[in-house]
């Protein structure tokens, strides 16, 4: 209306923040279908859950801060963090791990900090960290991916595990599921076994990880999409990729017998996945360009410390969780250079001119 | 066991007697204060916090001879700030002084001035230009609309009008939606 | 010599919607009943009406010339104005201000003769239209007193831009490019007058003593009648009486904010301008392609500034098209000659500027000034459905595209907060208020709002700062006077005192002498 100020732009309506978590949802498709096709029905149900928890959780929170329950649902960043959960953990975990795992990232993480856009850590690996330290036995028996397997277990079993728990399948649960690549190269590790003697495992695969290179690639396919849609920059992706190669590449020809291959620290595990997904979570990452490359380059090193002297077989979680501590750090001494200004900032005066 | 207690607490009785001697030094030099208090005061030299200009009062302040509450001008605002400089608790500003006023700047009704000069001589900071028996004017830019002037005047010839102030875009709408309550 | 093309960071590409005011020919609009001349040339220097009232150059109820000088001009912030049609002149009112919603602006009131015939666009300068003798202070002073100010928005006087630059200036570029999507007042001039903008541009570069003159326009202004570069190419030949001068015609991708002075520079030259210089740092001075033909204009014809091309469209406008209007035009009197709206007024937004950076007219009645380029007309259907904005996710979308290099995200959120001084110190007044990051923002944010909320304070506040600073200058040195002067009173009593004191013990002795002698008389007698 004439005389009525309106905000800037004066635009039609544009990109909101509903498209863009949509958009990384789409991005993430790739890696659900391969991730079903080589575990079968759990992660449909995981989704289910995870999804419906975190839903639920949002929900009550926003009634009881007194923010509008529908605008803040609709934004879709408790489906993306709870999607980015769900293909975290094992596809036969029992439902509570989602329950607690939800309301870690959902309640604690999120919503206590502010909600969307205020929270320091992110959300989906705190729900991550917090059930990999409370039921550590229910998160490392994965099921037989089908590369190995030639099958995957049927809807009955799937169901029965995640609703009753893997006790309930009693004896089935051990011949389906068995450690991850990288537990077990863990364990062996510290049975004092070479990595040879540990590769010869048909577990290993190709590239260090059978069926999960697979899921690798899915998630470099969506990152790609990702930056093709100008959702993320390239910075934390070829940081990460990058980081991991360049860091892990001298021992490993060194010495391939005590050191991963790069190629299997990037299949074997979610490295990849948080290259294009968890390290670029936006809101407890850093905002500055050279910031993002530090934080990732951060990320990868911790990874990198925990996989080979932590107590846990990955170290994304806490990686990232302690690389977000970090952000307010990182982003104060990587303010960009201003158009126009000099490299090296001098102490100036600056005018209001 | 004991020595070690012995080196513990020399260790915090020194840090402790560093920590109030750079906290005494810091705060030391007077003339330094003075300015400091001068610089957050507003310069409008109206008086009316009792001293006759704003650096005698930022010298009674640093003396401990006026409370920091006394300049209207300065507003709420403007005592925040000298609590703040001087690590003090703040405090309302005492109305017995004036209250906060928006920013006006003296004009005189040039047909009615009878080119006394009496305005001139109370005029803190030379803003009022004029001579015996000619017409006198204010020079808005140089004014601080201390009223110091009104009083004087004995045809009563002197307004205050609104300061010119620059433009201000408003403030956007508030980003945060809640449910009405 | 060719000049590349380089780019600038962050920008991105916008539908530019030009054609939309482009499909009508250039019209001139019936001398309006009134013209409100604004005088406030600069919204951060509060005016003072004695100021205005020294300067006026005619009386109340004075006839009016066409082309007669109205105001002799004070410093940069008020430029000349000059009557754009005869008429009387009716005194100073307030006029709603066409950006500042809710503010008025002191304007010169003009009652027209409305008998007379509009002025239309002057026609076309041949490409060789000798150039005729003047000396560079000669052009100065004639800019000036024509009025000539720049057209691009900031309405800086050519004559002070020219007279900072002077010595040192090796290329003088001509900007045609268009920043914002709808605007298309400089694209209509370009293809009406290229030889004008040419020779303007030739007498510029011969004042300054510059070797290169760069017209640059946006690559894909093209439509049925050819593309923009055609007028041009037919007028850039080196000049019998410059012929030193290396013209170039350059066409720039147009990627949004391609038009801001700056960042045109860094795409010509690969140069940046200092943060705190001005583009004759780095050897280039930088005018708007209407600034050049009015300079053209005011040397060939001796016409002061007094139209200007303003493009009136938009979605809800009935006819867009450019209008050539007498600067003082009341917005209803262009609304008028487009057509009107198509739709109800309810349902229009009304934007002074482009869609990205504008700003909102409150009302109708405010006059257009030397800056106003374009009057956008938007519909309900254009508008962002306004849920409102969600808090920012950080996303980094805006400092992607950012051409200033800034972070968008964190000058607001210090500015929504109040630590304006920070925002300053995170380079706030850096930007260039171009709006790509509330264009791009998934938030919805205003960003560009709080960004002129925060730069106004800290204008304010540093105008305050001045103020006070200047008055415990005063201050003290009226202190310092009025102790002087009582150290010389009190020297001057002390001196009488002592003269007084003198004068009595001379008396004294004199006196005494008296008693000697006559006690000595006394005694002998
Ligand atoms: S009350 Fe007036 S004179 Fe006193 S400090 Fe404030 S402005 Fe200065
Ligand atoms: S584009 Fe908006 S939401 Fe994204 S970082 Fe910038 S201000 Fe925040
Ligand atoms: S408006 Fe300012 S902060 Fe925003 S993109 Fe433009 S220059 Fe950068």
């Amino acid at each position: 209306m004439i005389g009525q100020r309106a905000t800037l732009p004066h635009r039609p309506a544009r990109r909101n923040v509903s498209q863009v978590m949509g958009q990384v949802l789409i991005a993430l498709l790739p890696a659900i279908a391969v991730h079903a096709w080589l575990f079968g029905w759990g992660i449909f149900i995981q989704l289910a859950l995870a999804i419906g928890f975190a839903l639920s959780f949002e929900a009550v929170m926003l009634q009881l801060r007194q923010r509008p329950v529908g605008v803040y649902l609709k934004d879709l960043s408790a489906v993306v963090a709870a999607v980015l959960f769900a293909l975290s953990i094992p596809p036969l975990a029992p439902w509570w791990v989602s329950g607690v795992g939800m309301f870690f990232a959902i309640i604690i993480a999120k919503q206590l900090y502010g909600g969307i856009g205020h929270n320091l850590f992110n959300p989906a690996m705190v729900g991550f960290a917090a059930v990999i330290i409370a039921f550590p036995l229910a998160l490392t028996q994965w099921v037989i991916p089908r590369t190995l397997a030639q099958t995957v277990p049927d809807w009955n079993t799937t169901w029965v595990a995640i609703l009753q728990g893997p006790q309930a399948l009693g004896g089935t649960m051990d011949a389906i599921s068995q450690a991850t690549p990288l537990d077990q190269l863990r364990t062996g590790r510290l049975d004092g076994q070479t990595l040879s003697e540990i590769g010869i495992d048909p577990m290993f695969g190709l590239f260090g990880a059978s069926g999960w290179e697979w899921l690798a690639l899915a998630y470099l396919i969506g990152g790609l999409y990702l930056i093709g849609q100008r959702i993320i920059t390239w910075h934390v992706p070829l940081a990460v990729l990058l980081g991991t190669i360049v860091i892990t590449l001298p021992g490993w020809l060194m010495d391939p017998d005590l050191f991963r291959s790069p190629l299997q620290q990037l299949a074997a595990g979610s490295l990849v996945m948080c290259a294009f997904f968890i390290a670029t979570d936006p809101v407890s990452g850093s905002s500055t360009p050279k910031g993002k490359i530090i934080f990732s380059i951060g990320v990868v090193v911790l990874t990198l410390v925990i996989r080979a002297w932590g107590g846990f077989p990955d170290g994304v979680a806490f990686a990232v969780l302690l690389m977000n501590m970090f952000v307010p750090l990182i982003d104060r001494y990587t303010v960009p250079r201003i158009f126009g200004h000099p490299k090296h900032k001098r102490d100036e005066t600056r005018s209001v001119r | 066991m004991i020595p070690s207690v012995l080196i513990l607490t020399l260790l915090t009785v020194s840090v402790v007697a560093l920590i109030l001697w750079v906290s005494r030094r810091w705060g030391a030099n007077d003339d330094s204060v003075v300015e400091q208090i001068d610089a957050l005061l507003p310069q409008t030299q109206c008086a009316q916090c009792g001293y006759p200009g704003c650096r005698p009062y930022a010298e009674a302040i640093a003396s401990g001879e006026a409370d920091i509450n006394q300049c209207p001008p300065g507003g709420q605002a403007g005592v925040d700030a000298l609590a703040d400089l001087l690590g003090k608790e703040s405090k309302p500003l005492n109305e017995e002084h004036g209250s906060h006023k928006p920013p006006v700047v003296a004009l005189i009704d040039e047909d009615r001035c009878i080119g006394c000069t009496l305005c001139i001589q109370a005029c803190p900071v030379d803003a009022i230009l004029g001579a015996q028996k000619m017409m006198h004017t204010v020079l808005a830019s140089e004014c601080t609309g201390c009223e110091l002037c009104i009083a004087p005047c004995p045809v009563d010839c002197i307004d205050l009008v609104p300061a010119q102030r620059p433009m201000i875009h408003p403030k956007p709408m508030s980003i945060d939606i809640r449910v009405q309550a | 010599m060719s000049v590349s093309v380089h780019g600038f960071f962050g920008g991105m590409p916008l539908a530019d919607h030009k054609a939309m005011a482009m499909q009508r020919p250039t019209q001139s609009i019936p001398v309006p009943e009134a013209l409100y001349l604004p005088l406030k040339g600069h919204r951060h220097q509060p005016l003072d009406l004695h100021q205005i009232t020294d300067h006026l150059a005619v009386s109340v109820g004075q006839q009016l010339a066409a082309g007669q000088t109205l105001t002799r001009g004070m410093g940069d912030a008020h430029p000349r104005l000059h009557a754009p049609v005869a008429g009387t002149f009716l005194g100073i009112v307030s006029r709603p201000a066409l950006k500042d919603m809710g503010h008025d602006v002191p304007c010169l009131h003009i009652q027209t003769d409305r008998t007379q015939a509009p002025k239309k666009l002057p026609d076309d300068y041949p490409p060789n239209t000798p150039l005729p003798e003047i000396t560079p202070d000669e052009l100065m002073d004639h800019l000036q007193r024509m009025g000539i100010v720049g057209l691009g928005g900031a309405q800086f006087p050519t004559s002070e831009k020219m007279r900072q630059a002077s010595g040192g200036i090796d290329t003088v570029i001509l900007n045609g490019v268009e920043c914002e999507p709808y605007i298309a007042c400089d694209e209509a001039l370009m293809r009406h007058r290229p030889g004008t903008i040419v020779l303007g541009g030739r007498l510029l570069a011969k004042a300054l003593g510059a070797k290169r003159l760069i017209v640059a326009v946006e690559d894909p202004l093209k439509d049925s009648h050819g593309s923009v570069s055609d007028g041009f190419l037919a007028c850039i030949q080196p000049h019998p009486l410059d012929p030193a001068l290396d013209i170039e015609f350059i066409e720039v991708p147009s990627i949004y904010p391609q038009g801001a002075e700056r960042q045109l520079i860094k795409t010509l030259t690969n140069q940046e301008v200092p943060f705190d210089g001005l583009p004759k740092d780095i050897g280039v001075i930088c005018l708007n392609v209407a600034t050049a033909a009015s300079v053209a204009d005011a040397v060939i014809e001796n016409t002061p500034l007094t139209h200007r091309l303003v493009s009136i469209t938009g979605p809800g406008i009935q006819n867009p098209c450019n209008v050539y209007a007498p600067i003082g035009t009341p917005v209803t009197d262009l609304i008028h000659q487009a057509g009107g709206f198509n739709c109800p007024e309810s349902e229009i937004d009304l934007i002074i500027g482009g869609p990205v950076s504008g700003h909102t007219v409150s009302d109708q009645r405010s006059p257009i000034d030397k800056g106003s380029l374009c009057i956008l007309a938007l519909t309900r259907a254009d508008r962002p459905n306004s849920v409102g904005s969600m808090p920012c996710i950080n996303c980094g979308f805006c400092v992607s595209v950012c051409p200033a290099q800034l972070l968008p995200q964190t000058l607001f959120k210090l500015a929504s907060q109040g630590a304006h001084e920070k925002a300053h110190q995170m380079g706030m007044m850096d930007c260039i208020e171009c709006g790509l990051c509330a264009e791009v923002c998934p938030s919805h944010l205003p960003l560009l709002d709080w960004y002129r909320h925060s730069k106004d304070q800290l204008r304010a506040l540093d105008m305050d700062q001045r103020r006070q600073a200047l008055a415990k200058e005063r201050f003290e040195a009226r202190n310092r006077r009025l102790e002087q002067r009582q150290a010389e009173r009190e020297a001057r009593r002390q001196a009488r005192r002592a003269r007084l004191e003198a004068n009595s013990s001379a008396q004294s002795e004199i006196e005494a002498a008296i008693a000697r002698a006559r006690q000595k008389k006394e005694g002998e007698s």
